[in-house]
C-alpha cells in the first residue's frame, strides 16, 4: 500500500485536511451574520431567499466543506484507499468549493443569474467529481468493509443531490426552471439523508467505538443501516407514489430515531468515564436527530405547531443540530491527532540527528478542554436559541444568531491554536535536521 | 533477538499508535515488537515503511485480533 498523502517531506498530510476544517467554522460565521442581518424573517419559512443563503452556508460551506475534508484523511487511514494527487486535488477541491460556495449564497441573497451560473460551473462538477473519485478509490481497495461501503454510498447520495441542486440552480440562472418544490425536496432527502446521514452512520460505526471506547454497535444494525437508508431514498424518489413515499417519510425516520438511541446508548457505556468533548457533541447532535427527524414526519402529515414552518425547524435541527454538532467534535479529535502524529513522525522515521531534542505535545494538550468546553456551551445556547427564534421573532433572532457566530468564531480560534502549535514546532524540528 | 509485547486492545485511538512508536523508539536495533490490537492500524504502517521498519500482521479469528510483528531491516 502506498500512502503518498502521509509522506513526511513537506508534511501534505496536515494541510490537506485542515484547510478544509479551517474554513468550515468560517462559512458558520457566515451563515450567522446573514441571520443577524436579516432579522429573523428568514427563520419563518424555508423557501425564502435569505433561508436558503443561510442553509447553504451550512450545508456546503460547513457540513460538505469539513465531510470533504474528512474524507481526504479518512480514505487512507480508516479503508487504505489511495486518493489519486490526494494533497494537489485537496487544494484545488478546497478553492472551488470555498469561491463556488460563496456565489451561490449571494446568488440566493440577490438573485443574479450570473451567480447562480458560477456556482454551478464552480460546484458541480467538482463535487461529483469527487464522489466519483470516492467511489473508484474504494473500489480499487478490493475489501469494502462497512464503513467504506457507507462512504460509497453517501459518496453517491452526493453526486445526486449535486445534480439536483446544479439542475434548479440552472434554471434561476436562465429561468428555464421555477421554484419545485417536489425537485426541492429530494434535493433536500438526498442531501440530508443520502450524503450527511448516510455517511455520519458510516463514519460513527468505526470512530465512536474507536475514539470513545464504547462496545462496537449491535450486530447488523449499522452494517444495513446504510443500506436501508439509501433503499428508502430511492424506493421514495423513483416511484411516485404518495403512499409510498409517506411510508419511506415513516420508516427513514423510524431509522433517524433508532439510530440515536442506539448511539446514545452506546455512548453511555464508554469503558472511559471521564469529560470528552466529542462525547459531548456526539450526545448533542444525537439529542437533536431525535426532534429533528419527528418534526420531519409530523411536517410531512400536515402537522403544525404554532404557525411555525416544521420543515425549517426539522431542517435547523438534522443540519445545525445533529451534523453541525458531530464535525465540531470529530474536529476536535482529527486536528490534535494530526498536530501531534506530524510533530511525531520526523523522530519515529529517523529524520531527525541522534540525540536532537524535540517537542511532541501531549496530544490532549493540544487544545485546551475549557476553551472547548465555553465553545460547546455557545454552540449548545446558539441551538437552543435558533429552535426557539423559529417560533419567537424579535430579540431571540439576534441573540441566537449572535451566540452561533460567537461558537464559530471560538471554534475557529481552538483550531487555529492547535495550528499555530504545530507550525511552530514543525519548523524547529525542520531546522535541527 | 529479543521480542518484546506490547497490548494496545482497549486503548482509545490515537493512544495505540502513540504507544507503539513509543515502544519502537526505545527498541534495541536487533528487537522485535510484536504487538497486539484489536483493528488493523493501517495507519502505522506507511510509518513503519518510511521509518525502514518491517512488518507482518496476522489474524487471529478465534479471540478476533492482529498480531502484528515489527522488526528493522537485515533480521
Amino acid at each position: 500500500m502506498n500512502l503518498g498523502a502521509l509522506s513526511l517531506e513537506n508534511a501534505p498530510g496536515f494541510w490537506t485536511p485542515v484547510r478544509f476544517f479551517l474554513t468550515a467554522p468560517v462559512f458558520g460565521m457566515l451563515a450567522a451574520g446573514l441571520i443577524f442581518v436579516d432579522g429573523g424573517q428568514l427563520l419563518q419559512s424555508r423557501w425564502l431567499p435569505g433561508s436558503l443563503a443561510v442553509a447553504h452556508a451550512f450545508t456546503l460551506g460547513y457540513i460538505a466543506m469539513a465531510m470533504l475534508g474528512a474524507l481526504f484523511q479518512m480514505l487512507p487511514v480508516l479503508m487504505g484507499a489511495v486518493f489519486p494527487q490526494a494533497a494537489r486535488a485537496a487544494m484545488i477541491v478546497h478553492l472551488l468549493m470555498t469561491l463556488g460556495t460563496l456565489c451561490l449564497v449571494f446568488a440566493f441573497l440577490v438573485q443574479r443569474p450570473l451567480l447562480f451560473a458560477a456556482a454551478v460551473v464552480l460546484l458541480a462538477p467538482v463535487l461529483i467529481l469527487f464522489g466519483a473519485g470516492v467511489l473508484v478509490a474504494i473500489f480499487r481497495t478490493g475489501k469494502v468493509s462497512t464503513t467504506a461501503r457507507a462512504v460509497q454510498l453517501a459518496a453517491l447520495g452526493l453526486i445526486v443531490t449535486v445534480m439536483l441542486g446544479g439542475y434548479m440552480a440552472l434554471g434561476h440562472a436562465f429561468g428555464t426552471a421555477p421554484i419545485n418544490n417536489v425537485l426541492t425536496n429530494y434535493h433536500a432527502a438526498w442531501g440530508v439523508i443520502g450524503w450527511i446521514l448516510i455517511l455520519a452512520v458510516g463514519v460513527s460505526e468505526q470512530v465512536i467505538p474507536m475514539f470513545l471506547t464504547t462496545p462496537p454497535y449491535p450486530g447488523l444494525f449499522n452494517k444495513r443501516l446504510a443500506y436501508l437508508l439509501m433503499l428508502l431514498l430511492v424506493a421514495g424518489s423513483l416511484l411516485p407514489l404518495r403512499g409510498l413515499e409517506l411510508a419511506a417519510v415513516v420508516l427513514a425516520g423510524c431509522l433517524m430515531l433508532a439510530y440515536a438511541v442506539v448511539t446514545l446508548q452506546l455512548l453511555g457505556k464508554r469503558r472511559r468515564k471521564r469529560f470528552d468533548i466529542t462525547n459531548a457533541y456526539w450526545q448533542v447532535g444525537m439529542l437533536c436527530l431525535v426532534p429533528g427527524a419527528g418534526t420531519n414526519v409530523y411536517s410531512y402529515f400536515g402537522g403544525a405547531m404554532g404557525g411555525a414552518d416544521l420543515a425549517l425547524l426539522s431542517g435547523l435541527l438534522l443540519l445545525v443540530g445533529f451534523a453541525v454538532s458531530i464535525i465540531n467534535g470529530m474536529l476536535y479529535k482529527i486536528v490534535p491527532f494530526l498536530v501531534w502524529l506530524n510533530l511525531r513522525m520526523p523522530a519515529v522515521m529517523g529524520k531527525l540527528k541522534p540525540g536532537t531534542r524535540y517537542y511532541t505535545p501531549n496530544i490532549h494538550e493540544v487544545i485546551n478542554v475549557r476553551p472547548m468546553q465555553v465553545q460547546l456551551m455557545f454552540h449548545v445556547a446558539g441551538l437552543l436559541l435558533l429552535v426557539a427564534a423559529v417560533f419567537f421573532q424579535g430579540l431571540t433572532v439576534y441573540a441566537a444568531a449572535t451566540a452561533v457566530l460567537v461558537s464559530n468564531l471560538l471554534l475557529l480560534l481552538n483550531l487555529a491554536h492547535a495550528v499555530r502549535l504545530y507550525r511552530k514546532y514543525s519548523s524547529r524540528a525542520i531546522a535541527v535536521r | 533477538m529479543k521480542t518484546r509485547s506490547l497490548d494496545v486492545r482497549g486503548l482509545e485511538a490515537p493512544e495505540p499508535l502513540e504507544r507503539i512508536l513509543g515502544a519502537l523508539e526505545s527498541l534495541p536495533g536487533d528487537g522485535r515488537l510484536e504487538v497486539i490490537h484489536w483493528r488493523e492500524p493501517l495507519l502505522l504502517y506507511p510509518i513503519l515503511e518510511e521509518g525502514g521498519w518491517r512488518h507482518k500482521t496476522e489474524y487471529n479469528e478465534q479471540d478476533r485480533t492482529y498480531l502484528i510483528s515489527i522488526w528493522k531491516d537485515g533480521q
